[in-house]
């Protein structure tokens, strides 16, 4: 078994380009994945070593975060929305965020990935590049099913990228699990939020776990769009909530739990997000 | 009452320095050169015929050293607790339950062992499994075992029931279930097998009774028990749990080790832990309760049946202590328990942290609280009327003229009834209150006989070591221990070393379970400590020229009791005896009095005390999610005397974390036999945030049959808090919740209303 830790981009790129490669990035998915199954990839590519990977940088389209940026380091951030940093600090144990990178919760694709919603919701972009060139994707395009995405096997996620429009306005991200500590999804919601004068101007919501991939709620957002954010509205948005999602029974919790647990998380949200006091 | 120095004092925890700096060496940080390491297959179905295991394939992959299966075991491949023993350290032939072990291979590393695992062909033929105790009870039902699928049954006669029953006004009858739960200690188990030159072979053992594995080990390597030497290394947490499973692995790993020459280690993984070793027992428990109108209950029967999975383990005793203790802490004239275990194709269920006592107390304790809203009598009130007092007899008749401090635990939580603080109520959330009492054997009881030996030893420095084959797994024997010994001997505490259990080096003392450390271990420490304290009296009578009873020991000095300033140092005191021979070590042994009682209807002495207990809880429950706050937590219990009250608070507190899992998230979840959440992912273990605000308050109404007056208190609090947060939740919620746990899912499909 092979193992590099190529400083550069192209370094990594072109080890990529002559196949056999996993992506290693924290590897506190992939080593507990790998334990059970009991494979051996032909090369693990650690990228934590590529400097311009970690660390986040506000550039002209918006606030750009290398793949390789901790968890932890997303969860202290006050620089990026709110959500985000919040989904982060969902995840795991100090020690797994410690280790842990934004990159690796995306590409590992679960569908109960705590910086997932958070990123569909803020129309995060993502930048990939392989030997054959550079392309961006929609967080919401990316995901294909549970630990599948658009990523080709000789492909990279190089840049994340939260656009300037999402950087004004206010957002909340929560999750429940089966316990209140180092645990997964049952549901988790993130919503962003754009108020003016107590009237939503544009708001986008996402929810995890609760379909294969994280899903935009489309139809709440369409409900909310114009309307004045009061108890009723939110009220009657939880309607909408039902429609967008389709959660399934699985060993984390029933789909009719995942319903209601659903519209309870994204009332709380939405009241977060709005500064109305709440729960 | 004599003052006391150091009992009664929270004295830090003797081993909390090494523990929490890492410097403590547990049995996964034992390297030692040649070192190997075995990984067990398992069978994957829950029921069974192995045709055959070819193990060619695996055995050709470098670096693996052994493939055993149970045609290469040296001894009778069988173990358990009582005999007849009916449990094979690997099966010849019928597969029992999905996470049994089929094989063990040997390799250089545990990886390559673990994948050499998947190139073992093993040729099973399922059998249709028995997954339910219904089916396993069915008439026609295929036995698990030759003699049939239940595995121990009593009936508990006391009075006549159905006397009782025409005595009350009211008869309300239920049902309840529990489910199993794992014992999530964060150390796997896992054993590592030495041998040496001298034809012997150590154990280094993450356990809880070191003799047991030591006898069943020598047993099964067909050696005489003396060429085997258990070490009980630093232990991370047992609850009752490493007990059968130190057995198997070491075994296994004695086997592997005699037959290469070479060290081998076995370490499970959580996977292997939660579906290869025991659980805590599920139940489905019936009551019927009678009462008269002013709330005196006449008459309690009780059907205990509990799934003990595929072997007994310790399931004949489990099933005695749910009878036991199944009526309650009440003064009842009139009990019928019929308590059963039962076979099934499932992970075998055996000794937790509380014993058959939270199943039973959580049934129990739910009805109390229905018979109170039948009767219209507060819960508590209606507790208090019909408690055990001094003198009255409990469910076995037994009278304790002392220490029965049940009505005092009553007492304590009942001011906090009333605090139910500020109720933020927007119509979201519920509040409820609740309030369960458990009563609790301690010490071995009615399960045999109960016998510890300690030794005290003091050299000439008039420092001390104390050996008793009890194994500190992190509920505090060593503190309590050296804080005994030093209070005898009048050292401070950090003078008393505390040894670590070896079989070569202390006493057969039993296995460390039934709440028994302090009160029957400690006893033989004192006794220990004042035979050699004798030696130091006369000694130091002979050096003060005066009479023994002018000697008092403290602070290291012997002292005349009419001048404090006539001191001599402890080290020449005892210096001064080892030269004259008076002797300065002593074995002592404490024997609990026997149990003696009719072996039909369970009538006669059980236990030399019982430790009782009140928990209350005030809970906030989220209507929307069924998420559950506990906002209070108040635990008392009559404890006889309290060595430590930090130790013995810390006790408290961890056993009510255990049982508020029970209560509200621990399940074992099964599919077709399959444990589907084998890991903390899925396993819904509780993390330091879902810690509850215990507070705790001690009654001491001492007993004669611990030291100090102290009795144990391990184990109680599961079962008074598990109950406690059903009967807070039951409230706020407005429903009877007759299953443990009650999760949040559980709650909100309760809770229908839209958000």
């Amino acid at each position: 078994m092979e193992y590099v830790q190529p400083d550069t981009l192209e370094a990594a790129v072109s080890r990529l380009g002559r196949g056999g490669c996993t992506i290693l990035s924290g590897g506190t998915d992939l080593a507990v994945v790998n334990r059970a199954s009991g494979l051996k990839p032909e090369c693990f590519v650690d990228i934590c070593r590529i400097s311009q990977f970690s660390g986040m940088e506000l550039g002209e389209e918006g606030l750009h975060i290398g793949p390789c940026t901790t968890i932890a380091e997303l969860a202290a951030s006050a620089e990026i929305p709110h959500c985000l940093s919040q989904g982060a600090s969902a995840i795991g144990s100090p020690q797994i965020r410690n280790a842990a990178t934004v990159g690796g919760n995306i590409c590992n694709a679960s569908p109960c990935g705590d910086t997932l919603s958070p990123m569909v919701a803020l129309s995060a972009s993502f930048v990939l590049v392989s030997p054959r060139g550079s392309r961006a994707v929609d967080a919401e395009t990316f995901f294909l099913g549970p630990k599948k995405t658009v990523l080709a096997d000789d492909e990279l996620l190089t840049d994340i990228i939260i656009g300037r429009e999402f950087l004004k306005g206010t957002s909340a991200f929560k999750m429940l699990g089966k316990r209140k500590g180092q645990v997964i999804s049952q549901v988790n919601a993130a919503v962003w939020l754009l108020l003016e004068d107590g009237v939503v101007a544009k708001v986008q919501a996402a929810f995890g776990s609760v379909a294969p991939v994280p899903l935009r709620a489309r139809q709440t957002e369409a409900f909310l769009t114009g309307k004045e954010l009061d108890a009723g509205t939110i009220h009657e948005s939880l309607a909408y909530v039902k429609q967008d999602i389709r959660p399934i029974s699985d060993i984390r919790a029933s789909e009719a739990y995942r319903y209601r647990l659903a519209e309870s998380i994204f009332h709380d949200v939405l009241k977060q997000a709005a500064g109305l006091a709440c729960c | 009452m004599a003052e006391h120095t150091i009992i009664g004092k929270s004295v830090r925890k003797v081993d909390g320095i090494e523990l929490v700096t890492g410097k403590a060496k547990f049995t996964a940080d034992m390297k030692f050169p040649g070192m190997l390491y075995g990984y067990e297959l398992r069978a994957g179905v829950p029921a069974g015929i192995i045709e055959s295991i070819d193990a060619s394939e695996a055995l050709k992959e470098p670096g693996v050293h052994m493939v055993l299966t149970a045609k290469d075991l040296l001894g009778p491949n069988l173990i358990g607790v009582l005999p007849p023993f009916d449990q094979p350290v690997l099966p010849d032939r019928e597969i029992r339950y999905a996470g049994e072990s089929i094989a063990l291979v040997v390799a250089d590393t545990r990886e390559g062992a673990k994948r050499a695992c998947r190139n073992i062909k093993a040729v099973i033929t399922p059998i249709e499994p028995i997954l339910t105790m219904e089916q396993a009870l069915a008439e026609d039902a295929r036995k698990i075992h030759p003699q049939g699928n239940v595995t121990f049954s009593r009936t508990l006669t006391k009075g006549n029931v159905e006397q009782g029953f025409a005595e009350a006004d009211v008869v309300i009858e239920g049902s309840y279930t529990t489910t199993f739960q794992d014992h999530c200690y964060i150390e796997p188990e896992i054993a590592c097998a030495v041998p040496s030159g001298d034809n012997r072979i150590t154990l280094y053992v993450s356990c809880q009774s070191p003799f047991h594995i030591r006898g069943h080990v020598a047993a099964n390597l067909n050696v005489p028990a003396s060429k085997v030497k258990v070490v009980q290394a630093y232990t991370g947490g047992s609850f009752g749990g490493k007990d059968d499973a130190a057995v198997e692995i070491g075994i296994l790993a004695g086997t592997a080790a005699l037959k290469l020459g070479r060290p081998v280690t076995i370490a499970h993984e959580r996977e292997e832990s939660i579906a290869g070793t025991n659980v805590r027992h599920a139940a489905e428990i019936a009551y019927k309760t009678g009462a008269r109108k002013d709330g005196t209950i006449t008459a309690r029967q009780v059907k205990v049946l509990l799934d003990g999975g595929a072997y007994a383990s310790e399931s004949p005793f489990v099933t005695m202590k749910a009878m036991i203790h199944a009526s309650g802490p009440y003064a009842i004239d009139h009990i019928e328990v019929e308590s059963t275990s039962v076979y099934t194709n499932k992970t075998y269920a055996g000794a937790f942290r509380g014993f058959g006592v939270p199943q039973v107390t959580f049934a129990s304790e739910s009805e109390i609280d229905e018979l109170a809203k039948h009767l219209g009598i507060d819960p508590l009130e209606l507790r208090r009327k019909n408690g055990l007092k001094a003198g009255d007899k409990t469910a076995t008749s037994q009278v304790y003229d002392q220490s029965v401090g049940y009505l005092q635990t009553l007492d304590a939580v009942e001011p906090s009834l009333r605090e139910t603080g500020t109720k933020e109520n927007d119509g979201r959330y519920l509040y409820g209150t609740g309030i369960a009492s458990v009563i609790q054997g301690i010490s071995n009881g009615a399960e045999g006989v109960d016998v510890v030996g300690a030794s005290v030893q003091m050299s000439q420095d008039a420092s001390v070591l104390v050996g008793c084959g009890l194994a500190e797994m992190g509920q505090g024997s060593r503190t309590v221990f050296s804080q005994i010994a030093a209070e005898v001997l009048g050292i401070p505490v950090d003078w008393v070393t505390v040894r670590q259990v070896d079989t070569d080096a202390v006493h057969d003392s039993g296995p460390t379970v039934a709440s028994r450390s302090t009160t029957v271990g400690g006893m033989a420490v004192k006794q220990a400590a004042e035979t050699v304290r004798q030696s130091l009296v006369k000694m130091a009578s002979l050096m003060f020229k005066t009479d023994e009873s002018m000697i008092v020991l403290k602070e290291g000095f012997a002292v005349l009791t009419v001048d404090d300033t006539a001191r001599i140092p402890l080290r020449d005191v005892a210096t001064a005896a080892y030269w004259t021979g008076f002797p300065l070590m002593h074995l002592a042994f404490s024997q609990a009095e026997p149990a003696d009682f009719d072996h039909d209807t369970h009538q006669g002495r059980v236990y030399i005390a019982y430790n009782f207990g009140t928990h209350l809880m005030h809970v906030k429950v989220d209507r929307y999610t069924g998420e559950v706050e506990v906002l209070k937590h108040v635990a008392s219990h009559d404890v006889g005397k309290v060595v430590n009250p930090m130790a013995a608070s810390g006790q408290v507190e961890g056993a009510s974390l255990i049982g508020f899992a029970l209560g509200h998230m621990e399940k074992v979840e099964y599919k077709d036999g399959i444990i589907q959440n084998p890991t903390f992912a899925d396993y819904a273990f509780p993390s330091i945030r879902d810690r509850i605000p215990t507070e705790t308050i001690f009654v001491e109404d001492p007993t004669p049959h611990g030291p100090y007056g102290a009795k144990g208190i391990g184990e109680p609090p599961v079962a008074a808090a598990a109950a406690a947060f059903a009967n807070a939740v039951s409230q706020a919620v407005g429903h009877r919740f007759t299953h443990i746990p009650i999760t949040r899912e559980d709650i909100a499909a309760v809770l229908q209303e839209e958000v």
